[in-house]
Order: C-alpha cells, then structure tokens, then sequence
C-alpha cells in the first residue's frame, strides 16, 4: 500500500490547494474553501508521509541521509505542517498562497536531483551526519519563513504606502508583527544553518583521515561557503542595527533567502549531487566506493 | 390575524421630526409602554427607537381590535405633545408580508444609514427584551422577532454585506492603522486640534487599546477640555514639533488654512525619532501636513481625509453590489414566516372541525353497533373504518381549500364561515 503512493499524489493535492487559495483570492469571501484548502493540504501531507516512510523502508536510512532527493522532500514536508499549523491558529491568513508555491517548488525540484541512496554513509558518523542534515532543513525552513516574511512585508507595506484596501479574501499581518517575526526567523535559523555546516566542516575532517577524503576546496563546497558567509553578513547587519529601516530588512531578506534557496537547490539540480554525498564533493578519491543503486549522477556520466 | 408598523426614520424624516417622535431614555419608553397598555391590551407591541429610527410594531390576533395608522400617530402626538400635522406625512405604516419584510431589512441592516452595520440587530434585539420585560410580547411578536434575528444572521453570514469599514476613522485605524502596528497600548497618540472627527478617531483607537494620549491646541483651555475627557495629557501649541518627536500616532483636525506640519518641519521631527514609524491621519480640510511629509520616509504613512474616503466609498459599493442577495433572502424568509402565520391561523379551526366531526361519527357509531348486536369484531372494525374514511373524504375539500387560501394569506371569510356553518366556537 505504501510502495503505491508516489510523489505526484501529494504534489496533485498541494496543487489543488493551491488553485483553492487562488480562488479564494479571486473570489474573496467563501466559507467552504477554508476547510478544503486544509483537507487538501492534510491530505497531501499524509501522502507524503507515508511516501518518505515508504523511502525510509527501501533504503534503510532515515530520509534527511539517504538521498538529495528525500531531503527536499523532507524539507517541503516540514513546510507543510508548518502551514497547516498556521491555519489553525489563524484561518484568515493569507499564506498559503506564499507557501503552497514554495513547497511544490521544493517537490518539483526533488524530481530533478539525485534520489539513489547514499552508499558511503558509515555507521560510526551516522547520528552527525543526521544531525547536520537536520540542522540545514529546519535552517533551511527559517530561512523559507524569513523569505515568504519578508515578501508579504513588502506587500503590506506598499498596500499601506498606496493607501489601497486588500480584498477580503487577502489577509497579512501588520507591519509590525511581519518585521517582529522575520527577525525571529533569522535569529534561529542563522545558528542552526551555522551549526549544521559547522558539523558538515567536522564531518568533512573526519572523513578525510579515513577511506572516502574530500576537498574544502570542491567548487560546490565552496558556494556553500560563501552563500553561508552572505547570509551570517545579512544577520549580523539586520540584528546590530539599531532602528532599522524595515523595509530594506525585507528587500535584504529577499535577496539573500532567496539566493541561499536557489543556490542550494540549484546546485543540487545542476550538479546532480546528493548532499551528504562525500563522494560527490571529493575532487580526490582514494579508493573505489561501491554503490548501492545506480545514481542519476552516473546514469548522466555514462 | 393582524400585523402592522408604523415608523419614520432617517429616510422619510428629518433629525428634528425624528428626535421629537424618538424615546430617548428606557424610563420614558417604559412610560410609552403603561400608556399602550391602557389603551390596547390585547394588542402584542413592540418599539425600536434609536437615533436613525421609531418604530412601532403592533401585532392582534382579531384585526378589529388592534389600533390603527391614526391612533398610533394620535398616540406619538399625545405623549411626544407634537402636532399630528407635524410628522404624518412622514409617519409611515406597512402591515401583513410588508412589515415582516420591513422588519427583515431593519434587523439585516439594509435600511442602515450605513450599510451593513452591525449595531442595528443589537438595537432590535433590546427593543425585542424590552417589550417582553413589559409583558407586550405575544406568540406572533416572539415568532417575528426571533426570525428577524435569525434572518440578520444568515444575511450576514451569506452575503458580504457587513465587508469593509465604512466610516472614516474606522477605516482609519482598523484598515490602515493596524495594518502598521501589531498593538497600540504602548503607542503614544498625539491629536492635534480638537475637532469632532478626533474625537470619533479617539473612540477607535481606545478599543485597540491606546493609554497614552497628548493633545495639542491653539486654544489650551480645549485641548484640556478633550484631553480630560478622554484621560489624556493637553500640551500648548508651541510644544508641537516636540510632540511629533514622541507619537506614533497622530490625528490632526485643525481648522488652519494652512499646513501646520511641512516638510523640513517633519524632517526635523525624524531627525531626532530615528527611524520610528509614524501613523498620520490629516483630517484637516484643508490639509494640516504637507502632502510630501509621506514621501520622507518608508516608515511614514500619511493619510489624509480623500484618501481615507476612497476607501469608505469603494467598500460602500461593494457592499451595495451585495443588497440584490440580502434582499432575495429577505423575500425568502418573509415568504416562510407568513405561511407560518397563516398555517398557525388556520390550524385551531381545521382541528376543531376535524374533532367536531370524528366525535358526530363515534357517537354514530357507538349507536348502530348497539343496534346490531349480532356484529362480531371484524365486522364492527371494518365499519369503523368505512365511516372514518367517509368522514375523512368529505372533509378533504373544505380543507384543501382552506389551506390553499392561507397560501395567499389569512382566509377571515372562508375561516367566519366554516365558523357559522359548523358551530365552531374560538
């Protein structure tokens, strides 16, 4: 039952959401499509579920290690629930219309990165590496929450500077309480991004006294680095100023979230990597690595 | 039965005819009520008096007992001791669908000055508990205004009538202001001049919460006098600039023909306030801030009374595209309660024929079965039933044809003369 569900059952109902939310944008006031969009959401969240149970049985590693593509399909699976989490506690909110598209974006790009399962995880690094992993989602989600903050920032504020009155179907929160949030939502995930890559660099050492070595100086490792450098830089401002101008927060946090998502997922999608991958990130390999399944990545090589 | 109002309100009649005819106080409707009740005892009644509207429902369940259009006006023109002349023409009446319908509106707010508002179903809701305290309810009464209160509801809830504020200094604060900031109890409001739409701005800005209040005058003694009323602190013209330094919110009704506020005034102001967020609402016309104070910063938001307006005007018309639904709806409902009426009219009397004559038919009975002793109890069952059906088929038409007739409304004369035909006592 569970090998049936696959990624196009969940995606179908986070696209049904979506086209709910859009109608009740469109059409502003309408009871009914409130519980649907929740139902939809829900529905494609257990989908989801039981897919990434399904992944976890198959490759017998927990899905935040065992492939790039499970991954993102973990970290749009913790969107979800924080959306749905938002909805009960503020059914007017007009989120959905932010997250919904990030999310299939998130889904539509596992599609694309390698999900062969990663063959060179060795039992004594394990819980590290799960915990690094975990630590780049949830890092990951704040800087999502941040990115979405800070755009429905910008709306408000130039609904407010236009004098314009938003239709019923179309909530945000006040200026305020978006800014108050988004620093929040730097806050966290700027030391669990720190953390986790902390990890990855400790993780990084410890692999290349052993067998599978790997270079700090990969060219993918190093985009990580300096995306991670921008992003502590943008923290560091926006949290030493004193009376910010909230605005230019927002178009900073646009700016960086956003590129921190692209270039992360990007690279995954452009190089065909898995993350936690030590193999794809070597430039030297000592010793020949077996691999479990045949991977996107060496189905392109040959 | 009979139901009837007669009423004036904000459009049939103007404020000086409506405050002579209105009850202004509950001691002198409780008053109204005394004199109604020595006057028509056996009419159910029920006042709706506020300051857009007086009203008064009658409800009786003989149509010759209840009082009429001109006893009614006689009645406001003797306790109110206006002339009848004075607001007849003004003084409307509806009676049977047109004043359940009349009602409907009232209660869903579609006669509102403002349409939509929420207040009137309260307004409606206590006139109702105050007719019942005066024991002036009746079954018609309570049936009525328990609907109308339902009717509101559901007019609400289906339509988007009640949508987006409509008053300047609602859309003022509930619209733009907390759009800006989350909570307005640690927010400073500085009012400038001491105008009656500050006021009314006031009024919503101390339901979100707002403690901390300055005000500023040309005149100190008025600034005073609005500070004192609404708790807040008065400061003299002078201290203006300073008091722009310490507000987050400002609400500025002068009637200076200049701007009082310009930009290198402001630009002073953020000079010392960093890079503080202002909410400004200009209701002064003509305007109290330069139009180009808004433009200084990103954390300015300047409103002035056009655009505010605006945004009164268009959530008007929306709530206008919405009336056509709120009234189909009224037409339902007033449609489902009548047939409640006439089928409560009609159903004592269908009752008592059906009795009346289901007692001739035992009686019959009981008399032949006494005759034909030699009847066992199948036969004596199977004649029973025989006579209950013929009794049953020639009721049928009179029946149909009365409950046919209540479709249209109350039948007096087909229900006067089932009454003479077949005996039948109220």
């Amino acid at each position: 039952m569970l090998s049936e569900v696959t990624v196009f059952c969940f995606m179908a109902s986070y696209l049904v959401a979506l086209g709910l939310e859009v109608t009740r944008f469109l059409r502003k006031k309408n009871g009914f499509l409130r519980p649907l969009i929740f139902l939809f959401s829900l529905a494609g969240l257990v989908a989801q579920t039981a897919y990434l149970l399904n992944r976890a049985r198959t490759t017998q590693l927990p899905p935040l290690l065992s492939s790039s593509h499970d991954w993102l399909i973990v970290f749009s699976w913790v969107l979800v629930a924080i959306f749905l989490f938002i909805n009960l506690i503020d059914e007017e909110l007009s989120i959905g219309l932010f997250l919904i598209p990030l999310v299939l974006a998130l889904v539509v790009s596992s599609y694309f990165v390698d999900d062969a399962t990663n063959a060179l995880m060795e039992p004594s690094i394990r819980s590290w590496a799960m915990l690094h992993a975990s630590l780049l989602v949830l890092g990951g989600v704040g800087i999502v929450l941040s990115f979405v903050l800070s755009l429905m920032y910008l709306i408000q504020h130039r609904r407010l500077k236009q004098k314009q009155n938003f239709s019923s179907g179309f909530n945000l929160p006040s200026l305020a309480k978006l800014s108050r949030l988004n620093r929040w939502a730097l806050m966290i995930s700027a030391p669990l991004m720190t953390v986790g890559m902390g990890i990855g660099i400790g993780l990084g050492v410890y692999v290349r006294k052993g067998a599978h070595a790997i270079s700090f100086f990969d060219p993918v490792i190093i985009v990580y680095e300096v995306v991670w450098v921008g992003m502590m830089l943008s923290v560091i401002f926006i949290l030493r100023t004193k009376q910010p101008n909230q605005k230019h927060i927002a178009q900073l946090t646009i700016w960086t979230g956003g590129l921190i998502l692209l270039t992360v997922i990007g690279i995954q999608i452009l190089s065909n990597v898995r993350i936690l991958d030590f193999e794809s990130w070597h430039s030297q390999i000592t010793t020949p690595v077996i691999e479990l399944h045949d991977s996107t990545a060496e189905r392109i090589l040959s | 039965m009979n139901l009837q109002v007669v009423y004036c309100n904000h459009q049939t009649a103007g404020l000086d005819i409506r405050e002579k005819l209105a009850f202004s106080s509950k001691e002198q409707l409780d008053q109204a009520y005394s004199v109604l009740k020595q006057s028509y005892p056996d009419t159910e009644i029920v006042v709706i008096s506020t300051c857009n509207r007086v009203e008064l429902y009658t409800a009786t369940q003989d149509s010759e007992i209840g009082p009429t259009h001109q006893d009614l006006a006689r009645f406001f023109s003797e306790f109110h001791q206006v002339p009848v002349s004075d607001f007849f023409e003004d003084f409307l009446e509806r009676t049977g669908p047109d004043a359940v319908r009349h009602l409907f509106q009232v209660a869903s707010s579609l006669d509102s000055m403002v349409l939509g508002e929420p207040q009137i179903v309260n307004q409606v809701k206590e006139a109702y508990q105050c007719a019942t305290d005066n024991a002036f309810c009746g079954p018609l009464t309570h049936a009525l205004f328990q609907q109308a209160i339902r009717v509101s509801a559901r007019v609400r809830t289906e339509t988007q009538l009640a949508e987006g504020r409509v008053s300047i200094a609602s859309v003022a604060v509930g619209t733009f202001g907390k759009g800006i900031f989350e909570r307005f109890d640690d927010k400073t409001v500085l009012i400038i001049g001491a105008g009656e739409m500050a006021e009314e701005t006031l009024t919503y800005l101390k339901d979100e919460g707002v403690i901390k209040i300055v005000v500023v005058n040309r005149s100190l003694e008025n600034a005073q006098k609005l500070a004192g009323r609404w708790g807040g602190e008065a400061r003299p013209f002078e201290d203006l600039e300073e008091c722009l330094v310490a507000a987050d919110v400002i609400v500025s009704t002068t009637g200076a023909s200049r701007p009082i506020v310009d930009i290198p005034c402001f630009e002073r102001v953020l000079e010392k306030s960093g890079n503080k967020t202002f909410f400004i609402l200009d209701l002064g016309a003509p305007r109290d801030f330069e139009p180009g104070v808004g433009q200084i910063s990103d954390n300015i938001f300047l409103y002035d009374i056009d655009d505010l307006e605006a945004t009164c005007e268009k959530n008007r018309r929306s709530r206008q595209k919405e009336v056509e639904k709120a009234l189909a709806i009224i037409d339902e409902e007033t449609d489902r309660f009548m047939h409640g009426v006439y089928h409560r009219a009609t159903g004592p009397i269908i009752k008592q024929l059906r009795e009346q004559w289901h007692e001739v038919r035992e009686q019959e009975v009981e008399k032949l079965f006494s005759k034909l002793s030699h009847l066992d109890e199948k036969d004596q069952e199977l004649i029973k039933r025989s006579i209950e059906q013929i009794v049953n088929k020639l009721l049928h038409p009179p029946l149909e044809v009365l409950r046919q007739e209540a479709r249209e409304g109350t039948p007096h004369g087909l229900l006067d003369a089932l009454k003479q035909l077949f005996h039948i006592r109220d």
